[in-house]
């Protein structure tokens, strides 16, 4: 073992990289085509955000998840107030306050929040001890459901609901009783018609009815759904060759380099590309939770759990979206989908899990 | 609630452990059922309906294309056009290249000095369309304009010119009715003939344009394309259908006759037919008034053909095939043949003419009211004595009048390949019977005899019925499109009457006081024979006067043409007629070198400008 290894998950970083290679030759695909220059194209940014994300991820893992721990108040009360002060000072884009533009950078602070309160909703749960009190697991609600719903009102519906299987799978670990999780789902049932008819807005209850049937809006709502499922369906087993997907190259599919870049790549790899990706996934998850297992103690197990449940959620919805079996929502792609706040909060929250695993012996 | 992260115990409590090994197992069996649910899902949308998504995919991505075939040119016999593609320039704009679209059609204008109204009406119309598709700001401007336009293009980059091809008939008016023109296909006519013809296809209307159109039209081509989301296209992807121009379609016609014919016309109405009596071939065909077809080559106003339907001349009748005249005493060569050939007139008889006589209980008088005393057939012919042919009439009954009158082709369409023709009417009994209800009177007969009655016949039928002298008793079937002639049928005249028919026809335009003499050309021999079609007037103080009808043929003795010209109102027999085939004859001789040429001049005088 070089010393390098000793001090770094390299399976892990192997893994990572591996998806985010895979993104920019996505990326690159998608926006083939585009009026950029190598340097200003989107596969070169993309590329850039990897690098960044590579040493994110080093520097992340090398310091011992305990001091991270330690530090979660400001972390979190930092990004609590960041995304308080964002609808004051963002400039709507596509129609969110979701972004900070600090000259020609622009950071979306959600994104480096969902590591931050999977650590804080970790260090907060992990003393329970194998008991959840109603009390705790309210406090649990808070601690996660505080910045949910200041991202909710951006409005950004997709990142907000990627924080809901943090909190089920913390508290799931907490030892959250099935009576409990039946009894939340119950109340959830009967959110449902009052979220319908009050909180949702009509694009919102259009996209929703057109996972059932997308034929309903064919050139509005229904049209993303309609061109993705186009797009994937039309790649077939093994492709139609990279570069070459005629949904993608001939703009028939929106937001094809951001959250729609599963579809690009279905179309031009098919089946056997997508499964080589989903298991790409599968194998970080895994990774992950086999990381919980052997945590020495139970905040990096509950770490490790949060982060496995918020990129699990996050990929689902993804997926989901582009097969258009769940409704539009606007959930990127971890890694895959083009964007640098994503990309590098998901090696900021993997460099977190490879700082547990690299500390599971308890003398090491 | 504080806690020591840094000296957090490691698991010691059992129980907590495996409660904790449990849950995460559970999580760990969620997380793969969905993958796994996911790979059946991508199964099943792209192994399961790949190929109904990859035909969507490329309906989406392809399209076809329409290739416009080029119609063909029509030419008349001698190889000169009749009807040809213009280039036409037209002005658009790209809306992708510009930001303003009004900002430029006002520079445009500028420029041209035009007035920007009509151009920004039609933009109006047509903003709503793709943006990727050019929008029309001028259509068809002249070469100059579209020139200028050219010239200044850095000024106005979003502006081109384009070329496009438009029918163009260069003898304009004067071969209007014959030729005819094309309009875009109705929607009626793009169902019917699918799926040769297209939205936006052109079809021939009426008129050679019309009776040949398939020759002319030629089949679209396919290609597909590849298009963008925008549907800006891309490339070509496959050529489905070659498109398949127009053929050229050589006429009987002869432009320079066509030409002329018209000139000689001048402002009157009325229609001739000149045809080669040997074949059938029609070298000429008038109808006036005209109009100039070129108003058809694109979009027509609305008020332009309101105005063409609209008015009382009917310009948009073809009076050669569908205009419906009393032959007036051309019939009586028709009676005269009949006469001879049924035997009711002996050869050389002569009959009196006193002026008037009196049959079946009827007065009836000759044009002349003192007679022409003693009269045979030729000179019963060349004067147009009527009381001759009340005799023959009188003698040869409805019956045989009939008979002869259907086999020199009257009463049925010739067959012309030009479609819209008439049949006119020859009268019979059993005609009575079914129209009228009652039995032929043989008094009526009499009246038909010198071409009056219930007697129609178009101006091809009259010039048919002028062939079938000129060519020694054969029936022609007349035509437009070389190669087309029917073998003419033999209608059993004798040469003796055919003879004797010629004689009396040359001495109609030759003889002393005959009565085309004006059709006269100094060493050329023509026959023909005169007509007057009675024009019952509404009242006495307008009377727009009769109809002046000529037929003939020559130049003898191997006629090469036969005729029928007929002047609307133009007064009493040869007076107008007949210098018009004059000019039309003189014209073809000199273009041949068979006779000194003269300047051409117009004869039939304008009305109203008898001054100038």
């Amino acid at each position: 073992m070089t010393a390098f290894e000793e001090r770094t998950d390299t399976t892990m970083l192997l893994q990572l990289v591996l998806l985010g290679l895979i993104s920019v030759i996505a990326v690159a695909s998608a926006t083939h085509g585009d009026e950029a220059t190598l340097w200003t194209s989107a596969a070169t940014r993309q590329v850039i955000y990897l690098v960044v994300g590579v040493v994110v991820f080093i520097l992340v893992q090398r310091v011992d998840y305990h001091d991270w721990a330690e530090l979660w108040p400001v972390f979190y009360g930092a990004g609590l107030l960041l995304l308080a002060v964002l609808p004051l000072v963002a400039r709507p884009i596509s129609g969110a306050r979701s972004w900070l533009e600090l000259g020609p950078l622009r950071l979306q602070p959600s994104e480096p929040m969902k590591p931050v309160v999977a650590l804080a909703a970790a260090a907060f749960a992990c003393g329970s001890r194998g008991k959840l009190s109603l009390s705790r697991l309210l406090a649990l609600g808070v601690v996660v459901g505080l910045p949910m719903g200041l991202i909710a009102i951006q409005p950004d519906m997709g990142t907000a609901l990627t924080f809901i299987p943090l909190f089920l799978g913390v508290a799931w670990l907490a030892g959250i009783r099935p009576r409990v999780l039946l009894s939340l789902a119950v109340i959830a049932a009967l959110a449902a018609p009052i979220a319908w008819f009050v909180v949702l807005e009509p694009y919102q209850k259009e996209r929703i009815l057109t996972v059932f049937d997308p034929g309903r809006d064919p050139s509005g709502t229904g049209y993303q759904v309609i061109q993705s499922r186009i797009a994937v369906g039309s790649g077939g087993v093994a492709g139609k060759g990279l570069f070459r997907g005629s949904q993608s190259r001939l703009n028939f599919l929106p937001a094809r380099q951001t959250d729609f870049i599963l579809a690009v790549l279905a179309e031009e790899v098919g089946w056997i590309g997508v499964i080589a990706v989903l298991s790409l996934y599968l194998a970080l998850l895994l990774r992950t939770l086999r990381t919980a297992a052997i945590a020495q103690d139970a905040l990096g197990t509950f770490l490790c759990v949060g982060i496995a449940s918020i990129w699990a959620g996050q990929i689902f919805i993804n997926v989901g979206m582009v097969t258009g079996i769940l409704p539009t929502i606007g959930v990127p792609l971890p890694i895959l989908s083009f964007g640098g706040s994503s990309l590098v909060a998901t090696f900021l929250a993997f460099g977190l899990v490879a700082s547990v695993r690299l500390r599971r012996l308890v003398n090491a | 609630m504080r806690l020591d992260y840094r000296h957090l115990k490691p698991y010691r409590d059992y129980q907590y452990s495996r409660m904790l090994g449990r849950r995460l197992l559970v999580l760990k069996v969620l997380i793969i059922a969905g993958f796994v649910l996911y790979g059946g899902v991508f199964w099943y949308l792209q192994v399961v309906q790949g190929g109904e998504y990859r035909r969507k995919a490329e309906d989406n991505r392809l399209r076809q294309q329409i290739q416009r075939p080029v119609r063909g040119p029509i030419r008349d016999n001698h190889g000169a056009l009749l009807a040809t593609n213009r280039p036409s320039f037209s002005v658009r704009l790209d809306r992708q290249r510009c930001e303003d679209p009004l900002a430029v059609i006002d520079a445009l204008s500028d420029r041209l000095g035009v007035d920007p109204g009509p151009i920004r009406e039609l933009y109006e119309r047509q903003k709503e369309r793709p943006r990727f598709l050019p929008v029309l700001l001028m259509p068809d401007v002249g070469l100059e304009t579209a020139a200028r336009i050219e010239a200044q293009s850095l000024e106005l980059p979003a502006v081109d010119v384009v070329v496009e091809a438009k029918r163009y008939y260069p003898l304009g008016a004067a071969a209007a009715h014959v030729l005819g023109y094309t309009g875009e296909a109705t929607r009626d006519e793009v169902r019917r003939g699918a799926p040769n013809l297209l939205p936006g296809d052109r079809v021939g209307r009426i008129g050679v344009e019309r009776a040949w159109d398939d020759f002319l039209r030629g089949r679209h081509g396919l290609v597909l394309e590849e298009v963008n989301a925008s549907g800006r296209p891309l490339m070509v992807v496959a050529a489905k259908r070659p498109v398949r121009h127009g053929q050229t379609l050589t006429t009987t016609l002869d432009a320079a006759m066509q030409a002329d014919l018209a000139r000689a016309f001048g402002d009157h109405a009325g229609a001739a037919v000149f045809l080669d009596p040997r074949s059938g071939a029609v070298r000429a065909l008038y109808s006036a008034p005209s109009y100039d077809p070129n108003l058809f080559a694109g979009r027509v106003s609305s008020a332009t053909w309101k105005a063409l339907r609209e008015d009382p001349s009917r310009p948009l009748q073809n009076r050669a095939v569908a205009g419906v005249y009393s032959p007036g005493s051309t019939f009586k060569l028709i009676v005269a043949a009949a006469a001879l050939e049924e035997g009711v007139l002996e050869p050389g008889e002569e009959i009196f003419c006193g002026g008037q006589a009196r049959f079946y209980g009827q007065v009836r008088h000759c044009h002349r009211r003192w007679g022409h005393g003693k009269i045979g057939l030729q000179e019963a012919i060349e004067r147009s004595c009527n009381i001759f042919f009340y005799t023959l009439g009188q003698r040869l009954g409805i019956e045989a009048i009939e008979k002869w009158s259907r086999r020199f082709g009257l009463g049925s369409a010739t067959g012309l390949d030009l479609g819209g023709e008439v049949s006119g009417l020859v009268p019979s009994n059993e005609w009575k019977m079914r129209t009228r209800g009652e039995p032929w009177f043989p008094g009526e007969t009499i009246s038909v005899a010198i071409g009056q009655g219930p007697l129609n016949v178009t101006p091809i039928q009259l010039a048919v019925q002028a062939a079938v002298i000129a060519n020694g008793g054969l029936r022609v079937r007349p035509f437009l499109r070389q190669r087309e002639g029917a073998a003419p049928e033999p209608i059993g005249l004798s040469p003796e009457v055919i003879r004797e028919l010629t004689r009396a026809m040359v001495a109609v335009v030759q003889g002393e006081g005959g009565t085309a003499h004006k059709a006269r050309i100094p060493g050329v021999v023509l026959a023909g024979k005169t007509g007057t079609a009675q024009v019952v007037a509404l009242d006495a103080e307008n009377d727009p006067g009769d109809h002046a009808l000529f037929i003939g043929f020559g130049p003898l003795p191997d006629p090469e043409l036969a005729w029928a010209v007929i002047v609307e109102h133009g007064g009493h027999g040869g007076e107008l007629s007949a210098p018009i085939v004059r000019e039309v004859v003189r014209g073809y001789l000199e273009r041949q070198g068979r006779l000194a040429p003269t300047a051409p001049r117009q004869v039939a005088r304008r009305r109203g400008d008898d001054g100038l």
